[in-house]
């Protein structure tokens, strides 16, 4: 379904653009449909390099996503408008989701608005309130800014809101890094119910290795711009091949 | 033991369009010196919240009553130009969100040592001097490219590393008093590793107290002295690490430790209530297993259930025993929650 050849990104920075990093250096994955594939790797390794580059935020270098067939790092602004609808994020940071300008309400009902999927102000008040029940945020709080919701609070709603309209794959870059533990939990079961009830696909960032491991079907490793090991998530975790990953799997506190 | 910090009876409270909403109830908490205490619980319970409170970074719309006292001297209602002088020196915080907390336009390493170049030392010779330090954090943290990162913009750095940069300002000045929030989440398991060691060499080799907000279980299992719970702006259990997250008496812990993945990923039905919106009595009794009729009056306190170990629950701690929590598949749980949802 997506599939990703020698993806290449380097950043220049520095006052005279002379440091040179590597951030994604060559590496080519698949997902396919209704699967969920997990990427880790150390802090700064590229996962979210790797991620903007499949949103579009980002050109790559050289190298080609393509999405059913179609080549996405070619593709034009009002082009991507349209592939918006199955293909949203949800970010480490849930307020870099949110406009900090409009209320909660509207941050969730941009969606609804730019695709035209309500039909009515009631039809649309009535989805909004609906994704703010299903994630446990009181109706009084859709009045609140972004900042004035906890960080948790604004990552449940970032995940309603990338689900409501519809996509077939959602990235997913640590999603629930800002959550305790039941959060976590109750925010894995809702990603999980929708990818077995609409069967989307979905990228998997994460650090939490306990996560990943109840999660996804198969894993990527990345260290330094590369994947080094990739496999079933059984394979990953009960026999690790290759060293970055060992160290990475012994390092559990 | 010395209490380095003492919170009693404080309330914090926000103006919400001209309406205040209580967030913080009657909270008793002490921090005693050389101890890391822990603060665990549901997200937007109000952890940073009182960690804003003791180091007077709430904003405007906050009022705030009780008191803190800090080494035996009123700190909450001091002003700000006195506050001042103890935040950054003695007392120090790591803040939670590293995207948000820095300064976008100026170079990671200046925003580091600008919180050491008070007025105490002379600038220019100080500035080497505090250069050297803040490399020598940063390749204890393990931060990328050396040198060469003091003069990045937060920008260009990825989540992990701007978190690191935060972790390097708070430790950086050796403060005797440190309130850290979230140190380990946005970084993968290896460097997580090493914030624990850095924090365990800090409070060993430098005395310092640490109230350390987080998710990680693991990492306050393996840290911190004591455990406080909080749930809707309340400690609802506090006690020594070991009795808290091995024995959890109240139905909450119970439910959060059975939430970690390593632990059974056990799905906890329903959410927290909204601040606006409380229900009468116990907080957590519309979620409680064991909720009866008389959890749903009157103010639950916080009393000691075992040696040193307070628990806000009705139910008698002869009974905890009987019968463990019982919980949902997962699935069928969202499923029931959606049904009723939509019911609704
Ligand atoms: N805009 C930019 N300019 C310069 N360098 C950048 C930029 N964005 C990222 N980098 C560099 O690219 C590398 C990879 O960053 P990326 O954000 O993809 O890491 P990551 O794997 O998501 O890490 P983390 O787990 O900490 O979030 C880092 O070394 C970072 O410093
Ligand atoms: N400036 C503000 N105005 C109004 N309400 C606020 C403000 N700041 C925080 N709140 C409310 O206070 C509550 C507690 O927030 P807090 O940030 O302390 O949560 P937390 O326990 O740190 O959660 P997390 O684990 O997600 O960081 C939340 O319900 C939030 O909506
Ligand atoms: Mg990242
Ligand atoms: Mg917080």
């Amino acid at each position: 379904m997506l599939e990703v050849t020698n993806l290449c990104k380097s950043f220049e920075s520095g006052f005279w653009r002379n440091k040179k990093v590597n951030a994604v250096d060559d590496i080519s994955f698949q997902i396919c449909e209704g699967e969920i594939f997990g990427l880790i790797g150390g802090s700064g390794c590229g996962k979210t390099t790797t991620s903007r580059m499949i949103m579009g935020f980002l050109k790559p270098d050289s190298g080609s996503i393509r999405y059913n067939g179609r080549e996405l790092s070619t593709m034009k602004k009002n082009e991507w408008l349209k592939m918006r609808r199955d293909i949203q994020i949800v970010f480490q940071n849930p307020q870099m989701t949110f406009n900090p300008r409009s209320t909660v309400y509207n941050c969730c009902a941009e969606p609804i608005r730019l695709f035209h999927l309500a039909k009515s102000r009631e039809e649309e008040r009535s989805r909004v309130y609906e994704m703010l029940d299903s994630v446990g945020v009181s109706r009084d709080q859709s009045n609140k800014y972004p900042h004035e919701i906890s960080g948790g609070q604004a990552q449940r709603l970032s995940i309603v809101r990338a689900l409501s309209v519809n996509p077939k794959l959602l990235i997913c870059d640590e999603p629930t890094s800002m959550l305790d533990v039941s959060v976590q939990a109750q925010v894995i079961a809702l990603i999980k119910e929708k990818q077995m009830e609409k069967g989307i696909s979905i990228l998997y960032v994460s650090h939490d290795l306990d996560v990943i491991k109840a999660v996804c079907q198969r894993v990527a490793v990345m260290n330094n711009g590369k994947i080094v090991e990739m496999g079933s998530a059984d394979e990953i975790f009960n026999r690790p091949k290759h060293s970055y990953t060992q160290q990475l799997m012994s390092s559990a506190i | 033991m010395d209490e380095l910090l003492q919170i009693r009876n404080l309330n914090v409270g926000f103006l919400v369009k001209k309406k205040p909403i209580n967030i913080i109830n009657q909270l008793n908490l002490d921090i005693y010196k050389d101890e890391i205490l822990a603060v665990i619980g549901e997200t937007g319970c109000g952890k940073s919240v009182t960690g804003s409170a003791i180091l007077h970074l709430l904003p405007e719309n906050a009022i705030v009553s009780g008191s803190i006292m800090y080494k035996g001297q009123e700190t909450l209602h001091m002003k700000d130009s006195e506050f001042r002088e103890l935040r950054g020196n003695e007392i120090m915080c790591v803040p939670q969100s590293p995207s948000t907390s820095l300064d976008p336009l100026m170079r990671v390493g200046k925003q580091v040592s600008e919180c050491t170049l008070g007025k105490k030392h002379n600038r220019t010779d100080a500035k080497a001097v505090v250069k050297s330090k803040v490399t020598d954090i940063f390749g204890k943290l393990k931060l990328p490219r050396g040198a060469s990162i003091y003069d990045d913009f937060p920008c260009e750095l990825s989540g992990g590393m701007c978190q690191r940069v935060l972790i390097s300002m708070g430790i950086l000045t050796h403060p005797d008093l440190l309130v850290i929030d979230e140190p380990t989440k946005a970084i993968d398991w290896a460097l997580r590793k090493d914030v624990l060691e850095i924090l365990s060499e800090l409070r060993q080799e430098m005395n310092c107290a640490m109230m350390l907000i987080t998710h990680d279980i693991p990492l306050a299992n393996r840290l911190a002295d004591r455990v406080a719970v909080m749930y809707a702006g309340e400690i609802v259990e506090i006690g020594k690490t070991a009795d808290v997250l091995e024995h959890p008496i109240h139905p909450y812990t119970q439910g959060l430790i059975a939430s970690t993945p390593s632990k059974g990923f056990k799905v906890m039905k329903g959410f927290m209530p909204a601040f606006s919106d409380l229900p009468d009595g116990c907080r957590f009794k519309d979620r409680c297993p064991y909720a009866c009729e008389s959890c749903g009056q009157g103010t639950t306190e916080l009393k000691e259930a075992e040696n040193n170990h307070m628990v806000r629950c009705n139910r008698q701690i002869g009974q905890t025993e009987e019968g463990s929590v019982k919980y949902v598949g997962s699935y069928q749980l969202m499923q029931e929650l959606r049904v009723g949802v939509l019911a609704k």
